[in-house]
């Protein structure tokens, strides 16, 4: 999530393959649905989750942010495990086993990123991404109220089973409190970008347009690994004199 | 053949010798070279620890204005929409997006945490392009891949950045597509210009 933070700061930026661009509905048929349902969600990030995480993170020292970060992003490491080896991934598959037992024991339950330190890179896979490289297309980009947390039809319908592999999750659901992992997560995660996300939502030029094409791309890229962009997507670089 | 015009013909050899170095390099490792010195330029200002915030803003924004093509990237954003503006228009933009941008930028580098960047591949790409790939190390961004698109045209000079999978050119272009569907050219001038007046205007604020 550290990462998604930056491009959400530096950068000013979102997708698209121009191609979807192209035909008239592009990757946006049901914008008239998904429109208002982000402003919902918008609203609710504005006036209670984002005054609640500037809370947090003024209660909070850095490193228990840091710490409560990495013990999630730690419980995504079974998720991103299964989804490697569905994708035929043995080496991220490796170092996301390495990454989980070191973690999980080194690391005090994963509140440490000691895999990090000894170099162990971070993979996220999810199953929206697993079926994205088996051919999959993304569909239509989709909202939910009041959960933001997929953004297109194959991944949010790829969604109850990533849940399904999420530890925190299914511990929560053993145990009654699955609301309250998930919202610490978000809470702590919306208070980490605090700066960039309200840096955006002030400079965005187009709001629901700059969020939504940054997930898709987003999400596009992270099926295709970072490959070789496909010639639809280098017409990007065409200047039309 | 007389003492003087043979140094003189020596001195011409070795300029053409020297103009030619350059050249026997491929273009994508002359690209990759412009993004190295431009990246040690930058990390070397915002190291100073002589500099205030303000004076190694004003320095870097130099730096970007000289290796990014505002240009090219406006009519790139904005593509077939470029004909709808009309000369003074696409003038007006050029430096509405090129302010937009460069603010940006200098926003964040008062976050500067000493991170360095790693220049890691470079690839010729379609249009005689380049693409160089850079690595993020140190600080919260650990790790997150930035890749620059350059084009050589007087000089290798930028013309997109990718962020974690997400291109520059590619978002402003839907979004300024989406205000343009709305309110024409004269909306699009509109809302950069409002934008960067009211940064102006919370920077003076602070100040």
């Amino acid at each position: 999530m550290k990462t998604k933070g930056l491009w959400l700061g530096l950068a000013f930026g979102g997708l698209l393959l121009s191609s979807a661009c192209s035909t008239a509905a592009g990757p946006d048929p049901w914008r008239g649905y998904n429109e208002p349902v982000f402003g919902f969600n918008d609203g609710l990030d504005r006036y209670v989750l984002g005054p609640v995480a500037r809370g947090w993170d003024w209660l909070a020292p850095g490193f228990v942010l840091t710490g409560v970060d990495n013990f999630f992003r730690n419980l995504d490491v079974p998720r991103t495990l299964v989804n490697d080896l569905l994708q035929a991934k043995p080496v991220p598959a490796a170092q996301d086993l390495g990454r989980f037992v070191v973690n999980s024991s080194v690391g005090v339950v994963g509140l440490l990123d000691v895999a990090s330190w000894i170099g162990i890179p971070e993979n996220r896979e999810d199953l929206g991404q697993t079926l994205g490289r088996w051919g999959v297309p993304a569909g239509p980009y989709a909202q939910l109220p009041v959960l933001p947390f997929r953004c297109t039809a194959r991944d949010w319908l790829a969604y109850p089973v990533d849940l399904a592999m999420d530890p925190a999750f299914v511990a929560g659901f053993i145990f009654q409190y699955v609301y309250g992992a998930g919202v610490a997560d978000v809470v702590n995660r919306r208070a980490i970008n605090d700066e960039q996300i309200e840096e955006n939502r002030r400079e965005a030029i187009e709001w629901y347009v700059f969020v939504r094409d940054a997930c898709l791309q987003d999400r596009e890229g992270d099926v295709q690994d970072g490959a070789e962009p496909t010639p639809e997507e280098e017409d990007l670089y065409d200047v039309e004199e | 053949m007389t003492s003087r015009s043979s140094g003189w013909l020596f001195v011409l050899a070795l300029g053409l010798l020297l103009s030619a170095a350059p050249a026997v390099s491929a273009p994508a490792d002359e690209a990759r070279a412009v993004m190295e010195k431009t990246a040690a330029d930058v990390l070397a200002i915002l190291g100073d620890k002589s500099l205030v915030l303000q004076a190694k803003r004003d320095r870097i924004q130099a730096i970007a204005y000289e290796r990014f093509d505002f240009l090219t990237m406006s009519k790139l954003v904005l593509k077939r929409d470029w004909k709808k503006f009309d000369a003074a228009q696409q003038q007006k933009f050029v430096v509405e997006f090129r302010e937009h941008l460069s603010a940006r930028y200098g926003e964040n580098l008062g976050r500067y945490e000493n991170e360095q960047v790693e220049v890691t591949s470079q690839h010729t790409e379609t249009n005689d392009d380049v693409s160089v790939k850079t690595v993020i190390r140190g600080g919260q961004y650990d790790g997150t891949p930035v890749d620059y698109r350059l084009r050589r045209g007087s000089g290798w000079q930028v013309i997109d950045v990718v962020i974690e999978n997400v291109s520059l050119v590619s978002s402003f272009r839907t979004q300024f597509a989406d205000v343009l569907a709305k309110s024409g050219p004269a909306g699009v001038l509109k809302k950069l210009e409002e934008r960067n007046a009211a940064r102006a205007a919370a920077k003076a604020k602070g100040a």
